[in-house]
């Protein structure tokens, strides 16, 4: 019985009128839209029942209604879309107005759709989490910037751990106040227009530019499938780049030392078939650590032509955040290194002259007399 | 002479004197202001207003579900309404009485003004 007198009282006229002036005051907040048009359906159909109206027994004009209504409420028109520049105004009000317009725009956007609700709701509900997540990211990034070069850690470790875990806690905590408004920059504030500018191009970089950087900054980043003996898995199967390999263990760099036990350089490796034995050119594969640091390895040249497979390898400290583009040209161009061993004990072949073995002893003009050598060979 | 320049501005003094009379929701008002001569009302301006006055704490409101339609929302007068509306009360007699004693002893003047303005 109720429910058709509602139907029969709320003429569709009425409806299409509240709408077209809810319409015209888009760009009011929800809270002020509902304390002006609550109610408005009911007074105007009562207003058509009674057949009074100061327009002549129609509604009249909804854009004029709108008008009449935000003037009497003193919340004055404002312009539908933002403007770059509103002439007359101070530059911070204007990027004050401009940011909370968009804040404004989005508010609605959001609120027209279920999801967009409780998405919001839960957006809400994780901003502490992303006070933490800025905190972290900014702690890790001074770990890339300052630290040394290795691999980042998840409690950034800033040379000690303690003092990692020191500074990541008062980063959340300063992140924290921030986000709450009690630190630095109170949004509502129209006086802090710059600091509500600087904090907006901080959280993007944080999302754009950080978050990035130091998600790669972990090992095996590039490629979460690479195992650390340089084979891949793909779809299922594992395959293993070329490359020196002793087994399971991916070769990095060579030491050849002569029989003496010294290092030798430039010692150019070839097998059986006369193939370079090269170590694979992957610059992450490439890269081992030396003495504390890590270090990557560069190739010697022939021409253009890069040689892998001529050893040792020169190494150059990699910094994290280093482009690597000409490591040559820098002021640390990749040196050679100095090898895990300084010597190794002298080697001998069994022979009975105990004369010093000669490896190769033909093609090699400083060999000893071709007389002792054409022995061990034929052994 | 046109009123609704007038009106406005004692349309606050009107409204909050009419719900103080008795609570009402929007259009009850708006009638109750026409009936007492304020014919030349127009409703957005009446809501518009009960609306300014709710928010700067002057009226206060509730809804009250409806047998017949949609829900109406009324509107009651606070402490502070009550007291501006003694304020302004006395501001417009006084106003008022100015404005009389003016036209009284300058009558021929203004009327012509008025007449001119038209």
């Amino acid at each position: 019985m109720n429910e058709d007198t509602v139907k029969l009282d709320t003429r569709p006229e009425v409806t299409a009128f509240v709408a077209a002036v809810r319409g015209r005051l888009a760009d009011l907040t929800e809270e002020e839209r509902e304390e002006l048009l609550g109610g408005l359906e009911a007074d105007l159909s009562e207003r058509l029942a009674e057949g009074v109206s100061e327009h002549g027994g129609d509604l009249g004009d909804p854009a004029a209604y709108a008008a009449e209504l935000r003037a009497a409420a003193g919340l004055e028109a404002r312009p539908r879309r933002w403007k770059v520049r509103r002439p007359g105004k101070p530059f911070p009000e204007e990027v004050t107005s401009l940011l909370d317009d968009i804040r404004r725009q989005w508010d609605r956007l959001t609120a027209r759709h279920p999801w967009g609700v409780e998405g919001s709701r839960v957006a809400a509900a994780l901003r502490p989490a992303w006070w933490v997540l800025r905190a972290w990211l900014a702690v890790e990034l001074l770990d890339l910037g300052l630290g040394p070069s290795e691999y980042l850690t998840v409690v950034p470790s800033l040379g000690n751990q303690v003092v990692g875990v020191a500074v990541l806690l008062v980063a959340v905590a300063v992140s924290a106040l921030v986000g709450t408004g009690r630190l630095w920059v109170d949004v509502h504030a129209p006086e802090q227009w710059l600091g509500r500018l600087v904090l907006l191009a901080l959280n993007t970089f944080a999302i754009v530019i950080a978050l990035p950087l130091v998600l790669g900054g972990f090992p095996g980043a590039w490629d979460s499938h690479r195992l650390s003996n340089g084979s891949i898995y793909n779809d299922g199967r594992q395959s293993f780049p070329p490359g020196l390999r002793d087994g399971n263990h991916l070769v990095r760099n060579v030491f050849a030392y002569d029989a003496q036990g010294n290092l030798l350089t430039g010692v150019q490796l070839y097998d059986q078939k006369g193939r370079p034995l090269a170590v694979n050119q992957d610059p992450y594969l490439g890269s081992y650590r030396d003495a504390g640091s890590t270090v990557r390895t560069y190739p010697w040249f022939n021409g253009d032509q890069k040689l892998f497979n001529v050893f040792p390898l020169p190494v150059r400290e990699q910094g994290r955040l280093e482009p690597v583009r000409d490591p040559w040209s820098t002021s640390r161009p990749p040196a050679l290194p100095t090898g895990p061993l300084a010597v190794v004990p002298p080697a001998a072949l069994p022979s009975p002259e105990a004369a010093v073995p000669q490896v190769s002893p033909s093609s090699s003009p400083s060999s000893s007399p071709s007389a002792d050598s054409e022995k061990p060979r034929r052994r | 002479m046109d009123t609704t320049q007038l009106l406005k501005g004692v349309l606050d003094l009107a409204v909050l004197a009419v719900v103080d009379d008795e609570d009402g929701y929007g259009y009850d008002v708006v009638r109750r202001l026409r009936a007492g001569g304020l014919e030349d009302v127009g409703d957005a301006s009446v809501y518009g207003t009960l609306r300014r006055l709710y928010a700067s704490g002057s009226l206060t409101s509730y809804v009250v579900p409806s047998d017949e339609g949609p829900h109406r929302k009324y509107y009651g007068i606070t402490t502070s309404g009550r007291s501006q509306l003694k304020q302004q009360r006395e501001d417009w007699s006084a106003f008022a009485r100015t404005v009389s004693a003016l036209l009284d002893t300058d009558r021929t003047t203004t009327t012509a003004t008025a007449g001119g303005a038209r």
